[in-house]
């Protein structure tokens, strides 16, 4: 029996696309049992039937959050280390980039090797000077010591990342703006940060969940719960005596929502930083 | 970088192109560095002083804030620094180093995370490789609106465990592993402590399940880069899908392949911290006691920074090798 060439290339899409869905469906999986856990009161999370949908649902771990947690506080120490994080990598790291696209100097392009060997930088390698130095500045306990932390390994990636777009940016409209008497600074700021807009919005996204995910310098740095961020509030809901894994699914949600809708909200620009940032 | 590519100009000047252009948003690039502007040496050292005041700023930030540590983190790793017995830092030569050599758990820890390393990498590069051909296979082979927009959605669904905070993802999957409440022991009806029992596998199903995706979009864009005419030829001559798929797919994506899995190994070996952290914490034992996570504890459990400063030193050496190697490799290639 033979089939026809049109059929048989149907049949292949269709096969491909069913078995990308349930990859899909099963690595979404573990998200979905964590924001059906927070959702359950604890008699039906520590249940020997914990598949079976329990008698009554329950936002009871989220208020806990608020109530016993300080995640309110956390949450906005989270959003101000992100845009602090957001606003410096790309401020310095755009100027530093245009630079580089534009005004290769000399010694630029050991600069730019050097910030490449920057970023592999091992973050566990940092933290422990800066752990030090911060110490001696008094800034262990604030969330300046987590935002330059974060920033200082962020920055190469900004770098990096904006150069190609400033590179797209046609030298005539800046040797026309400059003609016009405009100076180097403001034809940045006025003419070539707009036209480089895709490639900002993606440095803005990459910084900005550099900022909202880090685990480490917080870890480190903080230990007064009014400073800490979110990432490591949720460490504080696993006690040498228990976890409180109702709290920590829920919290687990609150951390990742903002993180999951900005990355779809900018889903073009999350992809295009994938191809040229990495 | 990876998708910069470099088109030879007819002027004979190398601009390089990024990807951007190239997916629909083709811009001009300047092929003005051959037009009439005066090359004379005042103009030459005006734009150095420009160019180096843009990058200033940053050069600054990054000298105070990177370089100085490190430095000061080489000054540590000849240093005894113990806070918990004294605060005071003296001198100690090359004991530190001494124990990098003499110490196991160093020697271990450099064997889990390139174990780690290996095995991740090997899952994310055939899993996402494997997702891109078939995905671009149902973008390409969408009829229609409402078919485009599925294989969109499709596509998209794989953004979330990129886009999850790692530190959430963990602590999901620990929930999902968990030996009396987990999802996986309720449907297997067993009650296996899987952390516990299968330490090294747990933590890299779990760094493959968030990186997985990143190596199929990058792959994605290799893979519907290939030219279709190369297909339609292939359709011509009788081959058929597997023919195609190793004639023509696989030897196209290669390169890229390549290069991604490089710099995912750099990636995996110098910064996985938070999934490990989160889910085995190292253990059990020191079955999963990646280096970075070794590099920690030493400074912030055992409150031995010389000692960890000695490690991390060795971290960094490690890495500048290798990063080292692979931009070489890839400066050479490109040229």
């Amino acid at each position: 029996m033979t089939i026809s060439y049109a059929a048989r290339k149907r049949l292949g899409v269709n096969a491909s696309a069913l078995v990308l869905t349930v990859v899909a469906v099963v690595m979404l999986l573990p998200m979905l049992w964590m924001a059906f856990t927070s959702i359950k009161p604890d008699s039906g999370i520590f249940s020997k039937t914990p598949l079976r949908w329990p008698e009554s649902l329950t936002f009871d771990h989220y208020a806990n959050l608020f109530t016993q947690f300080h995640f309110g506080t956390s949450f906005v120490n989270s959003t101000v280390i992100a845009v602090v994080t957001v606003v410096v990598s790309v401020v310095v790291g755009g100027l530093a980039s245009y630079g580089f696209a534009r005004y290769p100097f000399r010694g630029s392009g050991l600069a730019l090797a050097l910030l490449m060997v920057a970023r592999m930088v091992t973050p566990a390698a940092l933290v422990v000077p800066l752990y030090v130095i911060m110490q001696t500045l008094g800034l262990l306990n604030s969330v300046t010591g987590v935002i330059v932390g974060v920033t200082v390994l962020n920055l190469p990636f900004v770098i990096w990342i904006l150069k190609p777009f400033f590179e797209t940016v046609p030298r005539e409209i800046e040797e026309a703006a400059e003609l016009d008497g405009l100076s180097p600074v403001a034809v940045f700021f006025r003419i070539v940060l707009p036209l480089a807009r895709p490639g900002i919005m993606t440095a803005v996204l990459y910084s900005f969940l550099a900022g909202w995910t880090d685990l480490l310098f917080p870890m480190t740095f903080i230990t007064d719960d009014e400073v800490m961020p979110l990432t490591s509030s949720l460490l504080q809901m696993q006690t040498g005596y228990k976890i409180y894994w109702g709290e920590l699914m829920a919290g687990g949600v609150v951390l990742t929502l903002p993180a999951v809708i900005l990355c779809f909200a900018l889903q073009r620009y999350l992809l295009r930083g994938l191809r040229t940032g990495y | 970088m990876a998708a910069e590519r470099e088109v030879r100009r007819t002027q004979g000047h190398r601009v390089s192109v990024p990807a951007s252009t190239l997916d629909g948003e083709a811009r001009s690039a300047s092929p003005s560095r051959g037009a009439p502007v005066r090359r004379t040496a005042a103009h030459a050292s005006r734009r150095n002083r420009i160019g180096l005041a843009f990058t200033l700023p940053a050069l600054i930030v990054v000298g105070a804030i990177l370089a100085y540590p490190l430095l000061y983190l080489l000054y540590l790793s000849f240093s005894t620094y113990r806070p918990l017995s004294s605060a005071e830092i003296s001198w100690a030569g090359l004991d530190n180093y001494v124990r990098l050599f003499t110490d196991s758990t160093v020697a271990n820890s450099l064997a889990v995370t390139l174990q780690f390393t290996l095995a991740s990498v090997l899952i994310e590069i055939v899993l996402g490789t494997a997702c891109a051909i078939l995905l671009a296979n149902v973008m390409l082979g969408a009829r229609g609106r409402g078919s485009r927009i599925a294989a969109r959605l499709l596509g998209s669904a794989y953004i979330i465990p990129f886009a999850v905070p790692a530190v959430a993802g963990a602590y999901a999957w620990r929930m999902v592993l968990d030996a009396q409440f987990g999802a996986v022991n309720a449907v297997l009806g067993t009650h296996t402590p899987w952390l516990v029992s299968y330490p090294m596998l747990s933590i890299v199903v779990i760094d493959s399940w968030k990186m997985m995706p990143f190596v199929l979009f990058v792959m994605l864009a290799a893979v519907m880069s290939i030219e279709p005419s190369q297909y339609e030829a292939a359709e011509l001559d009788g081959a058929g899908a597997v023919r195609q798929l190793f004639s023509i797919t696989l030897p196209s994506v290669l390169p890229v392949m390549v290069i991604t899995a490089a710099f995912r190994a750099v990636d995996a070996f110098t910064k996985v911290f938070d999934t490990v952290f989160a889910t085995t914490g190292g253990g059990p034992g020191d079955a999963t006691r990646v280096f970075p996570l070794l590099i920690w504890r030493t400074a912030f459990t055992h409150l031995d920074f010389g000692n960890a400063s000695a490690q991390a030193i060795a971290a960094l050496a490690i890495s500048l090798v290798f990063g080292g190697a692979l931009l070489f490799t890839q400066r050479r290639n490109a040229s």
